[in-house]
């Protein structure tokens, strides 16, 4: 059984050996001898008895079908550009957010080092939604009736979504994934999510949100090896207009999860360190 | 929860918890499982959510454990065993705190876990068998699936994954849920585990932890379409030899045939709050 190396640390190296996660983190392919191409479309999407689009399945968000860092991280890049990618900016271009002044000058006050100290996996917390979705690591979709269960590699987190059957609740508590309800709008899933736990982010670059935050995500199935996601944030207190995404490309896979814990974590005692060195200006 | 120190532990938890005290609303006024007793139903249709209708596991443990190996008492006993490089919190203060009631069973094993200790302080995994001391409180999940099952528990959002049809991985890493296969026998789900990391409690009232050689079988049967019942035996060759440990029943009642789970997530921030109010200040720690 392949081993997966951790990401923990995306974008801070220097601290990667205190990353003492019990993760297998995403897949990593080491040793990659043959370029990797995005994959075809595959056929037709499966469908559930219930005549739905069957969402089943171990998906990466990008368009090769697997894991690609590894090839990153050995200083050469066998991959296909499109087949690295979860969209085209040229054909889908996606806008960065409208800020509002003060988050937008909050975020930029963010050193490197507070950026990591807030960020929600750094502290062993669930990305919550969107967030558990903008990520490298693996997610598997499993279609039920009546409901669809997302599993999460990262911090083995999971959710599952009722569709239809009810509506939002009347004061629901903060939750890492919110409260949502879904409904089937034709072959596609719209989940729509309220009473997000302040503590998640809605990327990896510190767009933190406010109590109004609103997601709707839609998720289709165009064909047998993609899964395209595109979702919407509204936020009034910390966005001036609201936020859509490309509509990103999942592709199959025939990995596996793996058992992701956030165990024996120092990052966050080391990150108060550096934090402290910066600001005596060391 | 016999000391201060622990229920202290348990006053932060239940204030932070707003899902336990959610669960324990939703434990007293659910109905689902009251109209299965003369129900045809499909005796392998698991699908659904359950909640224990005992207290916690270790209550219902009346059977006598194995005697211990001489192994096991040298490297699981929690109270004498460093686990450097394991789990550094939890296990790392458990060597060097002892049970002060001094009790112990015929293993010579402490009656009662190290002060202030218990399965998932600190936001440290349960795995299984653990999450079943919390079912009465927090449900599981399950999924069937033709080719697998997926199994979600409540407390501290963890899950696994019941892999049918196929033998045992042997190249599977070690890891805190196992590698975990399942077959029918009959109208009975019979899950075995084996590739348990050796990281983790067998219980909050066993005061050692398990090998790396643990090997947990589980026995799922449905009693009637809303009632199940588990039988498990453990087995630990380098802690019992060749002896398992058996002869218990959990219980459940269907508390949803679909998803019935809360969002119950272990904040480590909370536990340094635990630490700066509640421990350090009663240890002398700074």
């Amino acid at each position: 059984m392949k081993r997966r190396l951790g990401w923990c640390v995306k974008g801070m190296g220097f601290i990667a050996a205190l990353c003492m996660i019990q993760a297998p983190a995403f897949a990593q392919k080491q040793g990659v001898s043959e370029r990797i191409h995005k994959l075809p479309p595959g056929g037709p999407a499966p469908h559930t008895p219930d005549g739905h689009p069957d969402f089943s399945g171990v998906w990466f968000p990008n368009s090769a079908g697997q894991a690609l860092n590894g090839a990153r991280l050995a200083g050469e890049d066998p991959v296909d550009e499109d087949a690295r990618r979860q969209f085209d900016p040229k054909v889908t271009p996606e806008e960065k957010p409208s800020f509002q002044a003060w988050a937008a000058s909050k975020i930029a006050k963010m050193t490197s080092t507070e950026e990591q100290l807030e960020r929600p996996s750094v502290n062993c917390l669930p990305r919550g939604v969107p967030g558990m979705l903008a990520t490298a690591y693996p997610i598997q979709l499993v279609s039920t009736p009546g409901q669809l269960v997302e599993l999460v590699e990262l911090n083995n987190n999971f959710r599952v979504v009722a569709i239809g059957g009810r509506t939002h609740a009347k004061n629901p508590d903060p939750l890492f994934n919110g409260d949502s309800v879904a409904h089937w709008e034709g072959d596609t899933l719209v989940i729509d999510t309220i009473s997000l736990d302040e503590r998640t982010w809605n990327d990896l670059n510190g767009w933190f949100h406010s109590d109004q935050e609103h997601v709707v995500e839609r998720i289709s199935r165009p064909s047998k090896n993609y899964l395209i996601y595109q979702f919407v944030i509204e936020d009034p207190k910390v966005l001036t207009k609201p936020w859509t995404s490309a509509p990103r490309k999942w592709s199959l896979s025939h990995d596996v999860l793996e058992e992701y814990y956030c165990t024996e974590n120092n990052e966050i005692e080391e990150l108060q360190k550096i934090k402290e060195q910066e600001s005596q200006g060391k | 929860m016999k000391n201060g120190i622990l229920a202290g532990a348990a006053l932060v938890l239940l204030a932070c918890s707003a899902a336990l005290l959610a669960q324990q609303g939703k434990s007293a006024s659910s109905t689902a499982g009251t109209a299965g007793r003369d129900t045809k139903f499909d005796a392998r249709d698991l699908n659904g959510s359950w909640i224990g209708t005992q207290k916690f596991f270790g209550d219902d443990n009346k059977v006598p454990e194995p005697p211990l190996t001489a192994w096991a008492r040298e490297h699981l006993l929690m109270e004498s065993i460093s686990h450097t490089g394991l789990n550094l919190t939890a296990k790392g203060e458990s060597s060097t705190t002892s049970s002060k009631s001094g009790i112990r069973d015929a293993n010579g094993v402490p009656a009662n876990i190290p002060e202030g200790h218990y399965p998932g302080e600190r936001c440290e995994p349960l795995g299984v068998p653990v999450q079943f001391n919390g079912t009465h409180y927090y449900p599981f999940q399950f999924i069937i699936l033709p080719d697998r099952i997926y199994q979600m528990f409540e407390k501290q959002m963890e899950r696994r994954v019941i892999w049918l049809n196929r033998d045992h991985n042997k190249d599977a890493f070690p890891s805190y849920f196992g590698d975990s296969i399942g077959k029918w026998d009959g109208n009975t789900l019979v899950v075995d585990t084996t590739g348990f990391n050796g990281r983790l409690w067998i219980s909050e009232n066993v005061g050692h932890y398990m090998s790396d050689a643990f090997h947990l079988v589980e026995r799922y049967r449905l009693t009637d379409a809303t009632h199940m019942e588990l039988e498990m035996t453990y087995y630990d060759p380098k802690a019992w030899g060749d002896k398992a440990w058996t002869g218990w029943t959990k219980s459940f009642r269907l508390d949803s045939k679909g998803d019935s789970l809360e969002e119950n997530i272990c904040d480590p921030a909370h536990w340094q709050d635990y630490d700066n109010v509640i421990l350090n200040p009663i240890t002398g720690k700074k």
